[in-house]
């Protein structure tokens, strides 16, 4: 019984000393905000385009302690030019490291990224450069006050700059040997790559690595051409370029010639060239091309065989004509 | 009778040494053929559906095949198998053969395998070229009209031809050899090495 009356006066005491609690602990909470970023394009809504989100200064326009004691000035933030140039400022120091973004995410297929639970406070957004078709985006760093006047959830168009996006190439040479497997084929050869004319890298090709090279990344505004540095005696020259790929084939000469003076050049391609994906001919090739004595042939894809009944009936014939006429001279001389 | 014997080893030499270079490119090829078959079959079942996507609605078999129409001028698709890349296998059948075949030709290649010499199946004017080994080309010459070759690329695209006739090149008739109008070349030397052997074919899932 003793218990319980306790119970029934302690449990009350409790209740009223927790709903105190709970009021202390609400009144001390901050409220909270919403932040919603738009990123729309002229091509539509930019997807997964990432944001980052800076706590950059308090409601009253004091900088927040990442970015204080900096120099920054700060200006009028009623001036929107000295806001955008501010904004710029600040995203420089954040991108060499300066500050932690308070919240981060990425745009979803509207092109809105939402930010929730943002104190009040002035925020530095900063985004990421999205690729949308052949274009780029940059978003261009913005500064936004939470809450703003109006609304609790504050909305931001997102301006932007645009770009073309420079379209890359790759190109791959290709040593072709037609020499039937001649012994004089030199271990390597070097290739130079040039850009618009101007030589933009040489590169060694030899069996290691299977006679070919291929460049990524090229800029596909820019006339690309190889050469072969220096033609090995007793070959000749010429450079194709079929689809992305410059074969560079070496005849064998038929007679000891002297080697090309200087090496021939490969057909230069420009963007609007549209490649062809024929494989090289390496045989029917009429490019520049170094004197040869042979016309252009079908590749030898036979085996020696013809001579072996030759030789073996020759020698046969021979052998069995030697065996006869030494019994006959065996024979007289016993005789 | 000396000259004779000398005369006699020396075809006999020259054989030993052809049947040596056979039976190396038999393991070579056959070598690449197991590589390239087993990229390729990982390629296709990384790029499979999970479920065959159902039809949408008014579309029939024969519209969603047209879209699978190849782009003439798109590249081939290759495979590298120890540092060469190959664009798929060529079988025949009546010949019990199935090898890769390579990019492009030149004498290295060939002692490996087939290899393309001009053109793409997407375009029907596909090339191919291979020395005359036993495992090779050496029997094409043995083909009949209406016989069955398949090219399938690296991608798994299957090409289905018909042999329509079997004939003789000079080697220097390039002209005759690359614009002839079939849709499948396959070549070869003649054992004498002086002519090429050349089968015409045409497509046969067309």
């Amino acid at each position: 019984m003793t218990v319980h009356r306790l119970c029934r006066r302690i449990i009350p005491l409790v209740s009223v000393i927790c709903l105190f609690l709970c009021g202390i602990v609400s009144y001390a909470e901050e409220p909270t905000y919403s932040l919603k970023i738009k990123f729309i394009t002229e091509s539509g809504p930019a997807t997964d385009a990432p944001f980052e989100v800076y706590y950059a200064m308090t409601p009253d326009g004091t900088l927040a302690e990442d970015f204080a004691e900096r120099g920054i000035d700060v200006g009028s933030l009623t001036d929107a030019e000295n806001v955008s140039r501010l904004a710029s400022t600040l995203a420089s120091y954040v991108e060499s490291g300066v500050g932690e973004p308070v919240a981060s995410g990425s745009s979803n297929a509207l092109g809105e990224t939402d930010f929730e639970e943002l104190t009040a406070g002035i925020y530095l957004i900063v985004g990421s450069v999205t690729p949308i078709g052949d274009l780029l985006y940059t978003p261009k760093p913005a500064l936004v006050r939470v809450p703003d006047s109006s609304s609790d959830v504050v909305t931001v168009d997102v301006k932007y700059d645009v770009e073309q996006v420079e379209k890359k190439i790759s190109r791959t040479v290709k040593k072709v040997w037609d020499d039937g497997d001649s012994k004089e084929r030199p271990q390597s050869v070097e290739i130079q790559l040039f850009k618009d004319g101007e030589l933009f890298e040489t590169v060694v090709l030899s069996e290691d690595n299977g006679w070919t090279y291929t460049w990524d990344e090229l800029s596909a505004s820019s006339d690309w051409s190889v050469i072969e540095k220096s033609v090995p005696e007793n070959y000749t020259v010429s450079v194709t370029l079929d689809g992305e790929t410059f074969v560079v084939l070496n005849k064998g000469k038929t007679e000891i010639v002297s080697p090309s003076p200087s090496p021939s050049v490969s057909p230069s391609v420009s963007p609007s060239s549209s490649p062809s994906p024929d494989t090289p001919t390496p045989t029917t090739d009429s490019g520049i091309s170094g004197e040869s004595s042979k016309p252009p042939k079908l590749p030898q894809t036979g085996q020696l065989w013809y001579p072996v009944p030759i030789l073996l009936v020759l020698g046969l014939v021979l052998f069995m004509t030697g065996f006869i006429s030494d019994r006959l001279s065996d024979d007289d001389e016993k005789k | 009778m000396a000259l004779g014997l000398l005369m006699i080893g020396a075809g006999i030499g020259i054989a030993a040494h052809n049947l040596y270079e056979d039976s190396l490119a038999a393991s070579s090829s056959a070598d690449v053929l197991s590589q390239f078959n087993e990229q390729r079959n990982e390629l296709i079942e990384s790029v499979k559906p999970s479920a065959t996507p159902s039809l949408p609605a008014g579309v029939t078999v024969e519209e969603e095949q047209e879209e699978e129409a190849f782009d003439p001028n798109a590249p081939l698709p290759t495979i590298t198998v120890d540092g060469y890349d190959y664009i798929g296998t060529v079988v025949i059948p009546p010949l019990e053969i199935e090898l890769p075949v390579a990019d492009t030709w030149d004498y290295v290649r060939l002692k490996i395998s087939p290899c393309l010499y001009k053109g793409s199946p997407y375009r029907n004017d596909l090339i191919i070229c291979a020395h005359n080994y036993m495992t090779h080309f050496r029997n094409i010459k043995n083909l009949q009209p209406g016989d069955d070759v398949i090219f399938t690329d690296a991608a798994g695209n299957e090409f289905r031809y018909k042999v329509e006739k079997v004939e003789i090149l000079d080697p220097y008739d390039i002209e005759k050899m690359e614009t002839s109008g079939y849709d499948l070349t396959l070549f070869t030397c003649t054992l004498g090495g002086k002519s090429r052997v050349t089968v015409r074919c045409r497509r046969a899932d067309e």
